[in-house]
């Protein structure tokens, strides 16, 4: 009798550890935080984009006399959400060209990652109030847009990775790594593996909780739809005539392509809420709905739309795999030796500037001055490596000068703009003189080599002794 | 790969752990923010008088947050898209149209953003009629009208009208095709266009 009421009691204990075990495993095992960091950067472009469009007819949206009138907002939102509130209804339409320009420059910090705790905040009291104010022009891109900044800023971990504000750590880190690197010439920069992160789980999980919502959402009210069963919505979408970028009405004479197109775009909003979840499902899971954002982009022109979907969806994608992308498949393996003057003050700078974007370990710096070359690379040669800068690949390839500076570019996602310069024809040419003419006249480290000047240690000369530096 | 990562990323939790208190103000609010996002999105029409109130109790907090959204697109079907006729009025006796979403405009996300502005009016304007029984008694309409009447100087009035872009049947666009070799032009305003619906004419204030 007694155990008729103790194994009740022992099974809702059981269950009970096991939804706070699995809630925990969920919500606080620390995560990689790279994925949330390209979602802010996407989020960011998209997010000064649509400000930016804004700024087109800044009077016609925002203004006193715009399509929708101060007045009227406050009205409509009174109604319908009474504590909706908006940064612009308090704007004057003078100094409406000011603030849009202040707002576009924190998007664009808040894009970079810089001081992102802060830009996270403000870029989502601005897409927020944005939305507010322009209640008529408002379509799904904004809300998903809007859901991604909350959560990008209510965690505050969207900088933690893929970021200005993690670079300038690094940097820092690395300046003075570089400046105690050891006899043995080489030295290590800290790994370029973001620290896994609570709070950026949370970001993560919530904007997947929050996309698995939408699919769901989206999915079901669609079985509401007789055209969603027949198989014929489908085409009430590519052949609606604002819509439309491309004519495809020759689908009308293929009745059951789109048919199939039909069932498998509503298939895959119901199956995704489940299929997510599952570890060799997601993969296929996310190509597909990429596709089917990118086909939505080319054929309603809903191009933002769809690009924030994809946005969202880049939560789901594994952190080491992003960074895989970039810094190869085998994590912590050298792409190339750096061979770099330790005794040169600004090439010891250069060397915790492009360290510090390293995305993980791909070039080893090595100081040519406490090692000896030839070693690195038989064909070096000590004469050759004080001319220029030397880069020694994985596959035993060597660069030097300014085509090693741009394959060390070419390596790091944050350089790659610059990098990029470097197929502008001519650019080569002159960028090689510039880069020999700044080699040949760069400072170096005074030699000490008598009593006197070991007395006072050039001031240049900042690391001390003990730690084996290389003043000589 | 994966599971070395993970692992990583749990031994890396043991020692950044976040404290019971913390952890348990976290479960609250994240708790407590889900099932609000939930309830919002169960609380759009159709809906039971239960999801509705439940709705309707926290808007609050979606007013606070910009959430509360439904995301029910092109439910239950894609619908017609409403395109706004504005016939703009000049002293001199001129008038000139104004066509919303226009289709020259450029960037494509202005396009985006005048096709939500032809779909809010229309729902304004339902709302407005089903109310009032007067469809000028919009406000977007008004508040359109009087931007109109702004953008265009020298205008006197705004006349404002609505139609539908309709989705044509398939069956008839595949029999033109077997017929005449081509596709339809879905632009042609006798085939594809709902007859106007006039919202009302707005005088400009032209002092």
């Amino acid at each position: 009798m007694r155990r008729l009421l103790t194994d009740p009691l022992q099974a809702v204990a059981r269950l009970a550890n096991a939804v706070r075990d699995g809630w925990n495993r969920f919500v606080f095992t620390p995560a990689d935080p790279t994925s949330l960091g390209v979602v802010r950067v996407a989020t960011g472009i998209l997010a000064f984009w649509s400000l930016f469009v804004y700024g087109l007819d800044l009077q016609g949206f925002f203004g006193s006399t715009g399509w929708s009138t101060p007045e009227g907002v406050t009205a409509f939102l009174k109604e319908v959400d009474p504590t909706a509130w908006s940064f612009w209804l308090a704007i004057p339409d003078g100094l409406l060209r000011p603030v849009w320009i202040v707002c576009l420059v924190i998007l664009a910090l808040f894009t970079c990652g810089a001081f992102s705790r802060v830009t996270s905040v403000l870029a989502w009291a601005i897409i927020a109030s944005t939305v507010r104010r322009s209640p008529v022009t408002v379509y799904g891109f904004d809300q998903i847009l809007s859901t991604l900044c909350l959560y990008l800023a209510v965690t505050g971990a969207s900088g933690k990775a893929v970021s200005l504000d993690r670079y300038y750590a690094r940097w820092r880190r690395n300046r003075a790594e570089v400046a105690r690197r050891s006899k043995t010439g080489t030295w290590t920069a800290p790994s370029g593996r973001p620290e896994p992160s609570i709070a950026a789980n949370i970001a993560l999980r919530l904007i997947q909780c929050h996309l698995v919502l939408i699919y769901g959402m989206a999915g079901l009210a669609k079985l509401q739809g007789p055209a969603w069963w027949n198989g014929s919505a489908f085409w009430g979408t590519v052949a609606a005539g604002e819509f439309r970028l491309f004519d495809l009405t020759w689908l009308a004479s293929y009745p059951q392509l789109i048919n199939a197109f039909t069932h498998a775009g509503l298939a895959v909003e119901l199956l995704y809420p489940i299929v997510i979840w599952n570890r060799a499902g997601r993969p296929i899971v996310l190509a597909i709905v990429t596709l089917m954002h990118i086909g939505i982009g080319i054929t309603l022109g809903l191009v933002e739309f769809s690009l924030v979907m994809v946005a969202a969806n880049l939560a789901f994608v594994s952190g080491p795999w992003l960074r895989s992308l970039v810094a190869g498949a085998v994590p912590g393996q050298v792409a190339g030796r750096v061979l770099y003057d330790g005794a040169c003050p600004r090439c010891r700078a250069s060397m915790a500037i492009v360290s510090a974007g390293d995305p993980d370990r791909l070039i080893e710096p090595v100081d040519l001055t406490a090692v000896d070359v030839t070693k690195v690379h038989p064909s070096l040669s000590r004469e050759a490596c004080m001319r220029s800068m030397h880069l020694v690949t994985s596959k035993r390839k060597v660069k030097e000068g300014y085509d090693a500076v741009m394959a060390i570019l070419g390596w790091t996602p944050l350089f790659w703009p610059i990098s990029l310069v470097r197929f502008i024809p001519g650019v080569s040419v002159v960028g090689r003189k510039v880069y020999n003419r700044i080699a040949a006249s760069r400072p170096r480290d005074v030699v000490c080599n008598d009593e006197v000047c070991g007395i006072h240690p050039p001031s240049s000369a900042q690391v001390p002794a003990s730690t084996g530096r290389s003043a000589r | 790969m994966d599971q070395l990562d993970t692992r990583k990323a749990e031994s890396a939790g043991e020692s950044t752990g976040w404290p019971p208190w913390l952890r348990v103000v976290a479960t609250i609010a994240i708790v407590s923010h889900a099932a609000l996002i939930w309830i919002a999105a169960w609380g759009g029409s159709p809906a039971s008088r239960l999801e509705m109130s439940w709705r309707d109790g926290f808007r609050w907090y979606y007013g606070l947050i910009d959430q509360g959204y439904t995301y029910r697109y092109y439910a239950p079907e894609p619908p017609p898209t409403p395109v706004l006729r504005a016939v703009i009025k000049y002293k001199d006796g001129k008038t000139e149209e104004v066509r919303i979403p226009n289709r020259d405009i450029q960037p494509r996300m202005l396009y985006q953003r005048q096709l939500a502005l032809a779909n809010h009016l229309l729902n304004d304007v339902e709302a407005a009629r089903a109310g009032t029984g007067d469809a000028s008694r919009s406000r977007w309409a008004q508040s359109y009208a009087k931007h109109l009447g702004k953008t265009h100087p020298g205008a006197v009035s705004v006349a404002l009208s609505v139609e539908m872009h309709l989705i044509p049947d398939p069956n008839e666009i595949r029999r033109q095709i077997d017929a005449t070799g081509k596709a339809p032009d879905l632009d042609d305003p006798n085939q594809f266009y709902s007859v106007p619906e006039r919202i009302g004419e707005f005088p400009c204030d032209v002092s």
